[in-house]
């Protein structure tokens, strides 16, 4: 086990080792001046730059502050209506036609929707509810249909309050399918939620305003631009491993 | 997932405390008018209102025409004049009150033009449609090789390299704003760094042509049942852009209470240049009722292919 831990350790490293060889080859051969696409050395002196204003943290909140709020919203939506949709399956026909529309409509087409209706700064919020909705709401749904059927056939047996039967033993099982929904969700609304401050222009604090900022001010130089992305994946996989290491405990 | 939900209380706490700070009320009777004003020129008219929660910039300018509308929040938009002037055409329930900024076009050469004179041939890139029919105007008779680019970032990344990188055609001259204009002209580490510089300034030329002021940005108000209210709010706005041009304390001391980067992501400017740009007033910021300045719109929107403006758009 600790050697299989080791290995997939090993390779992990040689891929990031990789990716740093193609970048240092594509920022030499690309770009003399290393404006388009800098240097790994240049990139990484920047993200230190950037990390060490205060301001950034300031940023870096508001975007999760937003984040949460949107994906609290689509989690208490998706638990309701995929807990219907998973007993009724009648319900669950009834809502197919907009989870698919929703799920569908491209992500611009609704940052555009709602800085006419909310406006640019809220629209990132509304945005994340509407990515996440959809996936945690399938992941409630599936959680529902897959759990064991001798289960179900008992708790129909079973005299007792339908909601406590729901919150105590049928949401519980659910919840491996619930978890897989979560964590595939909140990586990509924090992305969607970055291209939506973009979007919509907004400049109140935030990664995405600060991104645009960096883009508008020196619009020929890449730097700043990689940087925060160096940053934003950061976040990224920092997020990932707490997912995993939740879902191991 | 225990730890992950703690963490996220965690955040919303630390975010409400985060949130006051970053935003003390200020203590002035015209706070919460709900303002949204693009970042550059004409959000400096509005420097004290950094405070306000409900006052707001936004980087493009086509979202905010986006906002105006019946359900929006926001009861003073600053935009382009001939932006939300077409806007309130098409419905928006918006009046046209006060301009605020002057012209601060400029058509900057980036020193590939070896006879350092405009003439035909030359290739120029100009951003916009206004900016495009201006230069048209303004430089009739000379052919030249135009190509235009949608805003004046993209103008400014042609200055900057000396070429249009989307045709990747070497550029002689370029239309572009302040205060883009000075940032780029400044910064060493551009290709056209000690070779590009200002050729023409496009007001004066305005001015000589037509005896008129260019009419760039202004003010318009919601067309609501509080419209009454605007009257003293504006006139305060007034003493604010007299305040912002003429008095250096008063900006001095907006701008020491902020951390810059607040000031460079709200405004578009760091605290240097917008000292700078003030002090000589390059972006030609100033305040007039809209309805008294009718002909100088009127004659503007003639220039590019528009129809005159009816006095029923105008808060008066």
């Amino acid at each position: 086990m600790k050697k299989s831990i080791i290995n997939k350790n090993k390779y992990y490293l040689l891929g990031i080792v990789f990716i740093i060889l193609i970048w240092s080859v594509v920022s030499l051969v690309f770009d003399e001046n290393q404006m388009i696409f800098p240097s790994i050395f240049k990139v990484a002196k920047e993200t230190i730059n950037i990390l060490g204003k205060p301001y950034t943290y300031t940023c870096l909140l508001f975007t999760f502050v937003r984040l949460i709020i949107g994906f609290v919203i689509a989690l208490i939506l998706s638990i309701i209506l995929g807990t219907i949709s998973g007993l009724n399956t009648k319900f669950k026909y009834f809502l197919s036609p907009l989870v698919t529309i929703i799920k569908t409509i491209p992500t611009a087409s609704l940052v555009f929707l709602f800085l006419v209706i909310s406006g640019a700064r809220y629209a990132p919020i509304y945005i994340v509810v509407l990515i996440c909705f959809p996936i945690i709401y399938e992941s409630v749904v599936g959680g529902f249909e897959n759990s064991d059927s001798y289960i179900n056939d008992a708790l129909t047996l079973e005299k007792g309050n339908l909601l406590k039967k729901i919150v105590k033993i049928k949401l519980p099982l659910a919840f491996p399918y619930i978890y897989v929904g979560i964590a595939s969700s909140i990586g990509l609304s924090f992305k969607i939620e970055i291209m939506a401050e973009v979007l919509t222009g907004s400049t109140t604090n935030g990664l995405g305003s600060s991104i645009a900022f960096i883009q508008r001010n020196d619009p020929t130089n890449m730097t700043g631009i990689f940087a925060y992305s160096l940053i934003c994946v950061l976040i990224s996989l920092v997020i990932d491993f707490l997912c995993e290491k939740s879902k191991r405990n | 997932m225990k730890k992950i939900i703690t963490l996220l209380i965690v955040l919303l706490v630390l975010c409400g405390c985060k949130q006051e700070e970053l935003h003390v009320i200020v203590d002035y009777e015209y706070s919460n008018m709900g303002i949204i004003v693009p970042t550059g020129a004409p959000a400096l008219a509005f420097l004290n209102s950094i405070d306000d929660p409900t006052f707001e910039t936004n980087s493009n300018p086509k979202n905010i025409v986006a906002m105006m509308n019946s359900n929006s929040d926001k009861r003073i938009i600053v935009l382009d004049t001939v932006t939300g002037i077409n806007a309130i055409k098409k419905g928006a329930p918006y009046k046209l009150a006060f301009n605020i900024t002057f012209g601060n076009y400029y058509l900057a050469a980036t020193g590939n033009d070896d006879n350092v004179s405009l003439d035909d041939n030359d290739n120029v890139v100009v951003f916009g449609d206004t900016g495009s029919s201006l230069f048209d105007y303004l430089f009739e008779g000379i052919k030249v090789n135009k190509e235009i680019v949608p805003s004046v970032s993209d103008a400014a990344k042609c200055l900057a390299m000396g070429k249009n990188l989307e045709s990747d055609n070497i550029v002689d001259y370029v239309l572009v704003a302040e205060p883009v204009l000075s940032s780029t002209l400044n910064n060493k580490e551009l290709p056209t760094y000690g070779k590009s510089y200002v050729y023409a300034d496009i007001q004066d030329l305005y001015r000589e042509k037509t005896n008129k002021e260019l009419i760039q940005a202004s003010i318009f108000i919601k067309d609501d049942n509080y419209i009454q209210d605007f009257n003293d709010y504006l006139y305060y706005m007034e003493t604010n852009i007299d305040n912002v041009l003429n008095n250096n304390t008063y900006v001095e001391d907006i701008l020491k209470n902020h951390d810059n980067e607040v000031i460079k992501n709200t405004f578009g400017l760091s605290k240097e240049m917008i000292t700078n740009v003030l002090k000589t007033n390059s972006i030609n910021l100033g305040f007039k009722k809209a309805i008294d300045n009718k002909d100088n719109i009127d004659y503007f929107l003639s220039i590019l292919n528009m129809e005159g403006t009816n006095e029923e758009i105008y808060y008066q």
